[in-house]
């Protein structure tokens, strides 16, 4: 759907003055149509909704050691007794969602989405692991094994409730804007230029501070912490770099690549925000903010530390507090 | 429920089937190393191995860098390594402890001296079963 409403917002003035919000609506929808045709656009859709997920509630468990730890001296029957159980849940929340668009499933489809919902969130976990310095060379393979399957179960949950949860606000979202379409095509051109830059705005500062509020949720329940200091001692500095775009590439997933709750709404109304680079960077700088003005509020860095303890502190907060930052965009 | 209820189901597209077929080889790796693992585990218990690296000296005082890797199969918590160096007199020691050091891995630590520690003895004097 991104696709044909930032094709709509580009051509939007001059439609406006020739062809009815109808119209629009329908074309949109033919757009939308072509678009799921493209089977392995769609498939990548699908992908990135559940790596969405699978960060949204995987995060918070990330940034924590005890889950770390845990898996040092789980051992190898254990690890399989994990997944089976990681298994087991995602079938039960394929039954009702799961991360694929679409209606009612076979139960083959429901087994085979569980496999690949599993494998999604073993991918991520490792990934994420290895990104924040859990994994390195010299972890022994046990240890790794133990890390990424115990940390999976949360991650696999993610992905499961991908549909459940922001699918069906996505929906609700729809149907209330379609309801309001048919409104506002009875208004006709009230809307005067001086309140369509008040409704920037307004739109800029709501988005701004569904941000903020998001990244102070996430981020308020992990500056405390040990692990902060602890992932910024286990990482380099360029590293530091590789966690800045991981930050940007995931807002940007989880707002504009899976069609998760309020999209459709938040597409169209006006402001600042509605660029998905301009969102995804200003989205981002806010996070940061949060997050440096929580590890201050905490007293994990004071005025007088050296400048690298405050980049990194912020930065490896960041991460986590962007991804909240992106879901309370959607939320909220 | 094995029948879909729109009436016969859509076959998967080839997108699907190639992100099907990556999955499975992907979780079929994590289980057969998990397995691979299990088979070859001899429930050994922690055996430490201490190694030094090169001595470095700042401003008077010489950090010694240690490797500690564990052969047994077993975690290590609590890990402690004491390096004691002899000289006249009392011998000096540096300690330090690792919090956690897996079954066949190895962590670094540095232990500081007021003395050259070339000849310090080190090695591991405590640890917990987690």
């Amino acid at each position: 759907m991104r696709l044909c409403y930032a094709t709509i917002h580009a051509f939007k003035p001059a439609f406006t003055q020739e062809v009815s919000s109808t119209d629009i609506y329908e074309l949109s929808n033919a757009m939308a149509n072509a678009k799921r045709r493209s089977p392995w656009k769609a498939e990548l859709d699908d992908l990135m909704r559940a790596i969405a997920g699978a960060f949204l509630f995987g995060a918070p468990f990330l940034y924590t050691m005890e889950v770390w730890w845990k898996g040092n001296f789980t051992k190898p029957p254990r690890m399989l007794l994990l997944l089976g159980i990681a298994y087991a849940v995602l079938i039960l929340l394929n039954l009702q969602g799961g991360f694929r668009k679409g209606g009612l499933k076979t139960w083959i489809q429901i087994f085979t989405e569980a496999v690949e919902a599993l494998a999604i969130a073993l991918v991520c976990v490792t990934f994420s692991l290895i990104l924040i310095g859990v994994i390195r060379f010299e972890t022994g393979l046990e240890a790794i094994m133990g890390r990424i399957i115990t940390e999976a179960l949360p991650f696999s949950l993610g992905v499961g409730i991908a549909n459940n949860v922001l699918l069906a606000a996505d929906e609700d979202n729809n149907n209330s804007k379609s309801e309001g379409k048919s409104e506002s095509k009875n208004d006709g051109n009230a809307l005067v230029e001086s309140d369509q830059a008040q409704a920037v705005w307004y739109g800029t500062l709501a988005d701004a501070g569904a941000t903020a509020l998001g990244a102070i949720i996430v981020s308020a329940s992990i500056a405390p912490t040990d692990e902060i200091p602890m992932i910024s001692s286990m990482i380099s500095i360029p590293w530091l770099l590789i966690i800045i775009a991981v930050s940007l590439l995931l807002s940007y997933i989880i707002v504009f690549q899976a069609s998760f709750g309020g999209q459709a709404t938040r597409r169209s109304q006006p402001g600042f925000f509605q660029s998905p680079m301009s969102e995804t960077f200003a989205s981002y700088l806010i996070s940061l903010l949060v997050a440096l003005s929580m590890l201050w509020l905490f007293q994990l860095v004071h005025v007088g530390d050296p400048m690298t303890q405050w980049v990194s502190y912020t930065l490896v907060l960041g991460f986590p507090a962007t991804i909240g930052g992106a879901a309370g965009r959607l939320a909220l | 429920m094995t029948k879909n209820k729109k009436g016969g189901s859509n076959p998967r597209t080839k997108a699907e089937r190639v992100s099907l077929a990556i999955s499975i080889a992907l979780l079929a790796g994590v289980i057969g190393i998990v397995l691979a693992l299990w088979f070859s585990s001899s429930n050994e218990p922690a055996r430490f191995h201490v190694s030094q690296g090169v001595v470095r000296n700042e401003t008077g005082l010489y950090y010694l860098p240690i490797t500690v890797t564990n052969a047994g199969s077993e975690t290590g918590a609590e890990v402690t390594v004491e390096g004691k160096l002899k000289k006249a007199g009392d011998p000096e020691i540096a300690s330090t402890t690792f919090d956690f050091v897996p079954g066949r891995s190895s962590v670094e630590g540095i232990l500081v001296f007021s003395q050259e520690p070339t000849a310090a003895e080190v090695y591991v004097t405590s640890y917990q079963q987690p």
